[in-house]
């Protein structure tokens, strides 16, 4: 087995293992593309773990895309232990691809903290506790369907997920900003790159869910902190 | 405190409702406060005295009006039924749960802040948004969990066609699961993924973002799909059928989806058809061009697979009388549409060259290659009126003129209809009413016309058009077609008066089981309806099937 | 621009917007003369591409997370609708403050502009307990706004109706004017009728412009222009359009089921104290403050 020495090896037990957070971490680290290698669906070992790989890897994809990662540089690949020459063939055409797109950033025509950054808002939905639920819950709707005995098309399941994921990185990079001290709707939009109409309805409803409060208001401009809370967070 | 047996029921929660009810409940009456919101409503600012010093928003005491004794506060209420006899109101309400208990909730608001789904905030009129689990009114603090019976596209389709899941399957390449989903409410997607002029889309929420999902024409692929693959319809029947028999009468998009309904519950169904084919108004009343009979065919055939026989050529009162049937089956299904063309009501309508839309269409449809002669006119602005133009232009008239007396934005017609009648070069005359039929020894050589002008809009909306005094002329045409609405023909009902009959022709049936006031006689469809869009005469026709088989199981229980 | 309606709100996925398949069909020419089908609806592929535009609109989704987070376990997915057989002696109806949204020209630039809002959505961030904290804020970027319009989007309401809808925006003023001391108010309105409205509007300091509005154009977050009398134009940062009240279509088919005869102007007939009697006896009206 001969490939290019440009990528390096992590070994898990199961591409199940991978959580959408580590995807996020590895850019972070400075990964130009990123690639899971796993068993073919049916031959899982644990049964279902290639599955939710497959929901998994699709969500860090799409939330990563969503904060301007081009979302080339994640792939996911199937190819059994016995299968040498099929997993050189998908480390050369990965490795190809991302030679193509280019280092982390140039691509993203995004400066690199900045496109860091976003990638760790990304990172911080990811890990939220609504995410993690409702991508846990993928195969159940699908199969079985949800409380109300509904049952999910693929389609839509992953329609759901986007609202989710859209929603969650407005509201992680809302609530990041806050961190360093109060704002403004308006700067918290020019900060963030959002619509300001959006940023004041999360910020609303940050304050609805008791997360944000009032800070003061100065002249015509009202500005928000975070409340603490003990314990949990959204 | 004395409290008498007189019970008083308020609708409304808002602050004059809790006013009300305090103050009746303080009389010493027992009190049902009816909300239709989930919460009691919020302090309102005034809306008839200005505010002075004294005065301030109208606040509602919740606290007085919950703890009340005399008082029962019901929220998330439809009212199913409401009547008046005798000085006493009787009410059935439906309180729609709101999935929390509000004995065992401390407010914490832990929910909220995980729930995942952001929404449309009602009560705060959109300024934020809610979470699907929520408090609706902050100062009552009653959680509920909101979920609408239906998206809207399903809640706006006649046959409530789950279409979220269809088109999700559609988008998953899982045709065979799509159609299963279709047919459980309709078995016509080939016939109405063509024709049905789609309600659903006008109401899809993506219409505000760009353009409406095509709902329609997905539903077409499917059943296209399954068609022209040569691929297998399953048919859904149990293995024994019970022994009561059901007849319909009239094989067009109600009786059909009944007859196909009755067979998935396990009953046989005879059906009687007056003409010589099978489907109503789908078969003569939609012309080829959008509808071909052998794809109509197609799905008629699968249908009659459900334990259904048909008896083409039968009309009732002519070769099987109607007490026959009432005798012979168990229940009875009327299903006869409505097929006679309305008259214009002015002079010369009789002469020779006048033919009604529906009649000309049931003509071309059966097969008749028609006279076509020299220019038509013809009169209306519907979708009947805009087949009859098509079909016209096809039979090879050389000019072919719609009359409409308001303008193209007030015609009930499709827009892509009117659209693709123009394209094909039908020329449309608005602002004009035909007043009279002129001709020559009973032959029509022309019609005489008056323009209009758009006045007061009329209790419709629409703007009622005005003669403008003066302005008659004459068009010259060899042929009239009128298609101004249609009506049932119920020549065949017995005039015992035992059937009731609404003044514009039509059953009026118990809308719960599409019974008509007589035992046993069910209806649904146009002669059900008046004059209505084939999705909604299927969705009769399934509603009166079950209506039917709870009837049959209630009569078999009795013994 | 985010899409909301009662029950739903859409966020601005990456795939919007993008067109709607069309059918194929087959040319004109191709028709005359002929029976020919000419819709021949989707090929695999635009079915596809159109089925995936749906936007699968939210809902509770029935996942259960707030079941699993609620301690006093309050949250049952199988509590079932109940059905209550009511009878009474008699019946009393309060219809609450619905308005005649979807009357609403579109000159008046609701739904194009976020910051033009209705009168019910003032009164919302005018209430403490309000989705605003009881902030009055622009809705586009939740800046506090100097100067307000008030502008009457409705015309040919019955005189109860319209006396009603200016009470309602007199009193919004009194109360904007208390939150906004320095700002500035203008009402656009005919209140030729109204003297005591107009002397309110006086003492809170609010101007007022009797020509009609003929428009109000929308400006994508910055100030709002009202256009009115001949050629003349002012920008707020706030326009609130005073709209006409309707009777609720519950209410419309209570009445109507109960064979009552009455009119939304019953209900705000403004003078006399108690309920206001219908023409059925045992049946009256909750008097609206």
């Amino acid at each position: 087995m001969q490939y290019t020495t440009d990528v390096r090896l992590i070994r898990l037990m199961c591409t199940g293992r991978v959580d959408p957070t580590m995807v996020a971490e590895a850019f972070i680290e400075g990964a130009d593309g990123i690639m899971v290698v796993g068993c073919h669906f049916g031959d899982c070992h644990y049964i279902s773990g290639n599955y939710q790989a497959r929901v998994k890897m699709g969500l860090a994809s799409r939330a990563l895309g969503y904060v301007g990662l081009n979302a080339a540089r994640v792939a996911f690949k199937q190819c059994s232990s016995a299968e040498g020459d099929r997993f050189v063939s998908h480390v050369t055409t990965f490795h190809d691809s991302i030679c193509e797109i280019g280092p982390l950033g140039s691509a993203e025509k995004l400066p690199l903290p900045k496109l860091k950054d976003r990638v760790d808002t990304a990172r911080a939905a990811l890990a939220s506790e609504k995410l993690r639920w409702v991508e846990g819950k993928f195969t159940e709707f699908q199969n079985n369907g949800n409380k109300y005995g509904e049952k999910f098309t693929e389609h839509e399941m992953w329609r759901t997920l986007d609202t989710i994921v859209i929603d969650e990185i407005a509201t992680h990079g809302i609530l990041k900003e806050m961190r360093k001290g109060a704002a403004s709707v308006i700067e918290l939009a020019e900060r963030l790159e959002i619509a300001p109409p959006a940023a004041l309805k999360y910020v609303l409803a940050l304050q609805r869910r008791g997360l944000v409060g009032l800070a003061g208001v100065d002249g015509a401009t009202p500005s928000y902190r975070l409340v603490e809370r003990p314990a949990k967070a959204a | 405190m004395q409290v008498s047996d007189k019970q008083v029921i308020i609708f409304g929660g808002d602050p004059a409702g809790i006013a009300a009810a305090i103050e009746q409940a303080e009389a010493g009456r027992r009190v049902v406060l009816v909300e239709t919101s989930p919460a009691l409503g919020a302090g309102r600012i005034p809306q008839t005295h200005l505010l002075n010093g004294n005065s301030t928003w109208a606040d509602p005491n919740f606290e007085a009006a919950k703890k009340h004794p005399n008082i029962r506060i019901i929220t998330n209420a439809v009212v199913e039924k409401a009547s008046a006899k005798d000085g006493s109101y009787t009410f059935r309400i439906r309180r729609k749960t709101g999935r929390v208990d509000p004995e065992k909730c401390d407010g914490c608001r832990e929910c909220i802040r995980v729930c995942p789904i952001n929404m449309y905030d009602d009560f705060n009129e959109g300024i934020g948004f809610r979470t699907a689990i929520d408090f609706f009114n902050p100062d009552t603090g009653d959680f509920n969990i909101f979920r609408e019976d239906m998206p809207v596209c399903q809640a706006t389709c006649p046959a409530n066609l789950d279409i979220r899941s269809y088109v999700g399957n559609i988008a998953d390449g899982e045709y065979a699961k799509s159609l299963a989903i279709i047919r459980q409410n309709l078995p016509f997607p080939l016939a109405i993924g063509r024709v049905c002029p789609h309600p659903c889309e006008s109401a899809c929420n993506r219409g505000y973002m760009d353009e409406p999902i095509s709902i329609c024409t997905l539903k077409r692929f499917v059943a296209d799909y399954e068609m022209k693959n040569g691929l297998t319809a399953p048919v859904e029947i149990p293995d024994e059928f019970h022994r009561e028999k059901v007849a319909i009468i009239g094989a067009g998009p109600a009786g059909l989806s009944c007859a196909y309904f009755l067979g998935r519950a396990g009953y046989h169904s005879v059906v009687f058809e007056a003409l010589a084919e099978p489907g109503g108004m789908f078969r003569y009343g939609i012309p080829e061009y959008r509808l071909p009979t052998p794809t109509l065919m197609h799905e008629i055939n699968w249908i009659l697979s459900h334990g259904a026989e048909l008896r083409c050529n039968t009309r009732i009162g002519r070769d099987i009388s109607y007490e026959e049937i009432v005798k012979q089956f168990d229940a009875v299904f009327i299903g006869v549409g409505a097929h006679k063309g309305m008259k214009l009501q002015i002079k010369g309508e009789d002469m020779e060259g006048v033919v009604d839309g529906v009649d000309f269409l049931r003509e071309v449809n059966g097969g008749k290659k028609w006279p076509a002669k020299g220019k038509v006119i013809v009169v209306g602005g519907g979708n009947v009126a805009m087949d009859a133009a098509r079909v016209s232009w096809r039979e090879g008239f050389e000019e072919v003129h719609v009359l409409y007396r308001r303008t193209k934005k007030e015609m009930p017609a499709s827009p892509w209809e009117i659209d693709a009648a123009e394209q094909e070069g039908v020329k449309f005359q608005y602002l004009v009413a035909p007043i009279e039929v002129v001709g020559n020894n009973g032959k029509m050589t022309g019609l005489k016309c008056l323009r209009m002008a758009l006045g007061e809009a009329d209790a419709s909306g629409r703007r009622r058009p005005v003669p403008i005094e003066g302005s008659e002329f004459i068009a010259e045409a060899e042929t009239l077609i009128p298609a101004i609405g249609q009506a049932p023909d119920l020549g065949f009902v017995p005039d015992d008066g035992r059937l009731n009959i609404s003044r514009r022709n039509t059953f009026v049936v118990d809308k719960s089981n599409y019974m008509t006031n007589v035992e046993g006689i069910f209806s649904a469809g146009d002669v059900e309806t008046g004059p209505d869009i084939a999705i909604r005469a299927c969705a009769g026709g399934r509603k009166a099937a079950e209506g039917i088989v709870r009837y049959l199981e209630a009569r078999r229980a009795k013994g | 621009m985010q899409y909301e309606n009662k029950g739903r709100f859409i966020v601005k996925f990456t795939d919007i917007p993008s067109p709607r398949q069309h059918h194929i069909e087959i040319e004109v020419d191709e028709r005359r003369n002929n029976y020919s089908e000419v819709e021949l609806g989707f090929d695999e592929e635009r079915a596809a591409r159109e089925a995936k535009r749906c936007l699968s609109c939210r809902r509770c989704l029935g996942c259960a997370l707030c079941w699993a987070e609620c301690k006093p376990e309050a949250i049952q997915f199988d509590l079932q609708d109940e059905i209550i057989e009511i009878e009474a002696d008699s019946v009393i109806i309060s219809p609450g403050g619905e308005r005649a949204l979807n009357r609403i020209d579109s000159r008046f630039g609701l739904a194009k502009d976020v910051n033009v809002v209705t009168d019910l959505q003032l009164e919302r961030m005018l209430s403490e307990s309000g989705p605003s904290g009881g902030l009055v804020i622009r809705p586009f970027d939740g800046q506090i706004p100097s100067s307000v319009a008030f502008v009457q989007a409705y015309d040919g309401a019955a005189s109860a109706m319209n006396r009603s809808a200016l009470t309602f925006a007199v009193n919004e003023v009194t109360l904007l004017r208390q939150k906004l001391p320095k700002a500035e108010i203008a009402v656009f309105g005919g209140f030729e009728d109204f003297s005591e409205g107009k002397s309110a509007l006086d003492s809170a300091g609010a101007t007022l412009i009797a020509a009609p509005v003929q428009s109000v154009t929308p400006n994508g977050g910055s100030p709002v222009k009202v256009a009115f009398a001949d050629a003349q134009a002012k920008e707020f940062d706030l326009v609130v359009l005073i709209t006409q009240p309707v009777m609720s279509n519950d209410a419309r088919d209570l009445a109507k089921a109960l064979g009552l005869d009455i009119s939304y102007a019953n209900f705000l007939s403004g003078e006399g104290d108690g309920l206001i009697q219908t023409n059925k006896e045992e049946v009256r009206l909750a008097r609206q403050e």
